[in-house]
């Protein structure tokens, strides 16, 4: 035991060691070095040096396995000598985990992913590296501008980048669409819901086609999840948290859609609503570009070319996003970096993303002129009867994204409460809107004992 | 002496050293190869039964950390059991409202996930309250799933009464927050809430199959195969065959054993916590390829030492055989009449007192040989000696006779003649043996013609004396008494018998013989009656002693033979031709010697 202790300390002066040399060359050789074309200008300024050669083992904790099983073995052919372990570990538990490796400082990863529920908690830790300082120099400019807030903490700095483009959209099945809609062309079918006015309207007629067995939505979670995401807009201020203007409206819609009887009764996410996809029992599933792989296509196998995309109404929204962090305590910095740039920020990794995932770089290059991503089919266009789906979600959705919030704490007490009172508001026929606002109120003083709720 | 020179010939082909040294590796190698067999044989039995030891050490390990899967979650178990804000929120004590129930929903969610994520095995916990409502920490499971879920765990097999935790069967359930369904087995425990000991609930921590897996794979890298039962003979990982008698047997042993088979060695151990059996099988193939190495080694070593014995005992033996050679060699010019040789040994052992006494011995024989040469010498020295000195008393008495008879006869003049030449031939004996054997031809015609001065005063008228001699040859030397018993011999073998006038005649020449050497030719011949070849082959053989009175000394033919042998060795020749009524005649070849013979 103490023979290993020794080694590993050693390992680990080693690596350090490696890395300090490592950054001592680069800027001794750093101008020499063109192998990246077009990053020569930042090198002068102190960027990473990173090249095929580049050497590194990281740890990243992931929930997507596509990642390590498909994306990585592509990764290894760029960087043959990077070597990256994969921890899966489920969102629900990441940030409790990420807090107990913390508090134990063992075992920290070198990549952190951020998810949407509580990304603002993660942010506040101050524990990832500026994004955008010196040596990682990513701009903010070369990413959506939807999603700089997502990406930015409460002090202004960039922590992460987005996995991928997550603009959610209404994924239908073509046949029920037709059945009870009366075709299954994307327009058309927006026009029906264009607002949750129509929505509302149009979902009383499909309950009365079905009689009652086909809903709009699986549940009360979808709902509230869209209209939250749709009203985003600041609303902490110091130690002030205005939940009232920051819900109302979120709120109302998605009561007055509960009430009116057309949506499912299951809970977000839960087996019972995974199942609902492959059901004839409900016309639209929200989804973001991940959810064609991790919900429609998972979920629903045999569906294959029965599926379509229109947009949510009223507006655009987002949906999941992961932010992609490093750790500011990381060995390998610049390993991790390669990992980061090349899986999701750069033209050659969205290509491969596109072909093997399906899912879509935030980084704007990838969208411009002929060779733009979206001009080639992605790996579920087919599967949503040829639909191209990263031209509708860039050129249709993200565009009608009206507004988004920077990531902080409270972001996070908020979408917990979100969390806990879903499936009591799903539930609870008698809450109104007014009475929500006040349960929400309620839990957030709780969850956040320090700040004045409004 | 011949036959042994060629028994030791035979010898030399397979030589002492070749045998002693062929005998001491045969009795090594014996040796070596009893012993290597008998290590073998122990050594492989120590080394089969070490690698048995090893792969159940391993098997240990491996049921170790399947224990330790166990023991980890009795110990999340009592953990969870004793926690305060579990007993609370698990706790009923009136009808909750539904707002209430989904509040302690929602607040286990978070304290179980605080029990998941420290633990690497552990993927879910949910758990089943008294009064019904079930709870998980996976966020995107709802409450029908979880007690649909938990029934189905509850419904595999009906936990006893006493029996308050097992593991269940490998299932399926939805992993947290991850939309796919992975494999688990369940560490069920029923217990009383602590609040109060009437509510009985039960607790449920899905352990991850895929790390049973990984620890089970890990073994199937080392064992022919690997199987995983619970406690209830589910079987959790590998392949059971039922009906391999075999398994049957150790599935149903309550205690961790081995039992050998022809090609394999089953080992089953029985976790101590969890009561999980692992059984193992090793073919037998594999374990001897673990030891093979070392017993490849072991036999190596063994032919290492024996060659080092050997390169160490062949200068040894050498050392030892080397002056037995010697000694061979030694005996074998000893053999050859070398007495001179001398064996230098120094071995500091018997061979070295061996060669002393040889050397010893040769030395004695050599001394010995001399000794004998000279004790014949001087024996023949002595008996001619003798027989020169001893004159026939009849001789003297005969002569004296004469004289007598002619003083009666007053022939003064022949008297004083015949005393004189009597006094010369006396004066004769006296010399020999002061002097050698030989004398100048001169002194030997003067010997002969006196006493043949005397016989002719004996014996008148009966025969004539002629003496021949080269003058080169006077002064020459020649045995001595040659001459004179041969013409003797002559006188009374053959003229005194004759009933004519005789003529003896002795010529002394010399000659050149056909390798160019001058060599003396003496001729005694005389006419008188001759012999017969009886006769004749009788003075040849028998000694002669001087019986008759006629005779001066007792010196035969023979005698002259030995005496010409002695002096000349073969280098002479001697030749007596005779006729009957014709005469005799002996011829003698000898070399010219210019000096004196000791």
């Amino acid at each position: 035991m103490k023979l290993k202790k020794v080694l590993s300390t050693l390992l680990v002066l080693t690596m350090v060691m490696t890395s300090l040399v490592g950054c001592s060359t680069k800027k001794d050789t750093g101008a020499t070095n063109s192998t990246n074309g077009g990053t020569t200008e930042e090198e002068a300024s102190g960027d990473f040096n990173i090249t095929a050669d580049t050497k590194g083992e990281i740890t990243i904790w992931d929930w997507n396995t596509a990642y390590e099983e498909k994306m990585y073995p592509y990764f290894q052919k760029a960087y043959p000598n990077i070597k990256v372990n994969y921890v899966t570990v489920a969102h629900g538990d990441y940030m409790q985990k990420l807090q107990s490796a913390l508090a134990t400082g063992t075992g920290v990863p070198d990549i952190i992913l951020g998810e949407g529920a509580w990304r603002g908690k993660l942010f506040d830790m101050g524990i990832l590296e500026d994004l955008e300082a010196a040596p990682y120099n990513i701009a903010k400019t070369d990413m959506f501008d939807y999603l700089v807030d997502c990406m930015t903490d409460s002090t202004g700095k960039l922590v992460g980048v987005d996995q991928s483009i997550a603009p959610a959209g209404f994924a239908y099945k073509r046949d029920l669409a037709i059945e009870y809609l009366g075709t299954d062309d994307t327009a058309e079918i927006y026009e029906m819901i264009s607002t949750w006015d129509k929505f509302i309207e149009t979902g009383k007629l499909v309950a009365e086609k079905s009689n009652g067995k086909v809903k709009m939505l699986a549940g009360f979670g979808d709902v509230l999840y869209a209209t939250k995401g749709q009203n985003s807009q600041d609303y902490v201020n110091g130690n002030t948290i205005d939940i009232t203007s920051r819900m109302s409206k979120a709120l109302d819609t998605a009561i007055k859609v509960r009430d009116a009887k057309i949506i499912g009764d299951n809970e977000l996410d839960t087996p019972s609503w995974n199942a609902e996809f492959a059901e004839a029992e409900t016309i639209f599933f929200p989804s973001a570009p991940w959810s064609c792989e991790w919900h429609v296509a998972a979920n629903d196998p045999e569906g294959a070319g029965n599926w379509g995309l229109t947009k949510a109404p009223e507006s655009g929204y987002t949906k999941g996003g992961t932010s992609i962090s490093i750790y500011k305590d990381s060995p390998n910095k610049e390993a991790a970096f390669a990992y980061l740039k090349w899986t999701y920020f750069s033209v050659e990794g969205s290509v491969v993303s596109r072909d093997v995932i399906g899912q879509y770089s935030s980084l704007k290059e990838c969208y411009v002129g002929e060779d733009a991503i979206y001009n080639q089919a992605g790996a579920y266009d087919e599967f949503f009867g040829g639909q191209n789906l990263a031209k509708y979600f860039v050129e249709e959705i993200i565009p009608n994204i009206k507004a988004s919030q920077k990531e902080t704490t409270y972001e996070t007490v908020v979408n917990e409460v979100f969390n806990k009172l879903n499936p009591t508001l799903s539930t609870d026929m008698s809450l109104t809107a007014a009475d929500a606002i006040e349960l929400y109120k309620d839990e957030i003083s709780l969850k956040a004992m320090d700040a004045e709720v409004k | 002496m011949k036959g042994t020179g060629e028994g030791m010939k035979v010898k030399k082909r397979t030589s002492i050293k070749t045998k002693i040294i062929f005998s001491c590796m045969i009795v090594i190698a014996s040796i070596i190869l009893i012993l290597g067999i008998v290590v073998y044989q122990y050594f492989s039995k120590i080394l089969l039964d070490s690698a048995i030891q090893d792969n159940e050490e391993r098997l240990n390990e491996i049921s170790d950390q399947l224990d330790s899967i166990e023991y980890q979650m009795s110990y999340i178990a009592d953990y969870i059991i004793t926690d305060r804000a579990v007993a609370e929120y698990t706790y009923v004590d009136h009808q909750d409202s539904l707002a209430e129930i989904n509040e302690d929903v929602y607040n286990m969610k978070e304290v179980l996930t605080r029990f998941v994520v420290i633990n690497e095995y552990l993927t879910g916990i949910s758990m089943l309250r008294d009064d019904g409502v079930a709870f998980t920490n996976s966020a995107n499971l709802d409450r029908k799933y979880v007690s649909d879920y938990i029934q189905a765990m509850l419904n595999q097999r009906e936990l006893e009464k006493k029996e308050n935790r097992r593991f269940t069967n490998v299932h399926e359930v939805y992993a947290n927050n991850i939309n796919k369904k992975m494999n688990v087995i369940t560490y069920i425990a029923r217990y009383k809430n602590i609040k109060n000991s009437g509510q009985i609930n039960y607790l449920f921590l899905d352990v991850s199959y895929d790390s049973i897996v990984d620890i089970m794979k890990q073994g199937e890298s080392e064992f022919d195969s690997v199987i995983l039962l619970n406690k209830e003979n589910d079987v959790y990982y590998g392949d059971v065959t039922l009906d391999n008698e075999v398994y049957r047997q150790l599935i149903e042993s309550d205690t961790s054993k081995m039992i050998k088979e022809d090609k394999y060695i089953y080992i089953l151990n029985i976790n101590k916590n969890s009561n999980w059996k692992t059984i193992v099988s090793i073919s037998k193939s594999k374990l001897f390829q673990t030891i093979t190495p070392i017993m490849i080694a072991f036999v190596g070593a063994l032919v290492l030492g024996f060659m080092i014995i050997v390169m160490i005992l062949i200068p040894i033996l050498s050392g030892i055989i080397n002056p037995m050679k010697q000694l061979t060699e030694g005996m074998k010019l000893v053999s050859k009449g070398n007495y001179k040789i001398k064996v230098n040994v120094h071995s500091n052992d018997e061979i070295e007192e061996l060669a002393a006494g040889f050397n010893h011995m040769t030395t004695k024989i050599e001394k010995s040989i001399e000794e004998t040469i000279q004790y014949e010498k001087t024996k023949k020295n002595l008996q001619l000696e003798l027989l020169m000195n001893q004159i026939n008393p009849h001789f003297i008495y005969n002569t004296l006779n004469t004289v007598i008879y002619m003083a009666h006869a007053d022939k003064t003049e022949a008297v004083e003649d015949v005393t004189y030449s009597l006094i010369k031939v006396l004066q004769d004996s006296v010399k020999i043996g002061k002097d050698s054997i030989c004398d100048y031809t001169s002194v030997e015609i003067e010997i002969v013609k006196n006493y043949m001065r005397i016989q002719k005063y004996r014996y008148p008228d009966m025969f004539e004396f002629i003496v021949m001699c080269d003058d080169s040859l006077l002064e020459k030397f020649i045995p001595k008494m040659l001459i004179q018993p041969l013409v003797e011999n002559a006188l009374f073998h053959g003229v005194c018998l004759s009933e004519h006038f005789c003529q003896i005649t002795v010529s002394i020449k010399r000659m050149t013989d056909q390798e160019e050497k001058d060599r003396i030719e003496l001729c005694i011949q005389d006419n008188g009656i001759g012999m017969d070849e009886e006769t004749l082959n009788r003075s040849f053989l028998k000694k002669q002693k001087a019986k008759g009175s006629n005779q001066t000394r007792g010196i035969g033919l023979s005698n002259i033979k030995e005496r010409l042998e002695f002096i000349y060795g073969n280098n002479y020749t001697i030749e007596i031709t005779s006729e009957q009524k014709v005469g005799t005649k002996v011829f003698i070849s000898i070399p010219v010697l210019d000096k004196m013979i000791e």
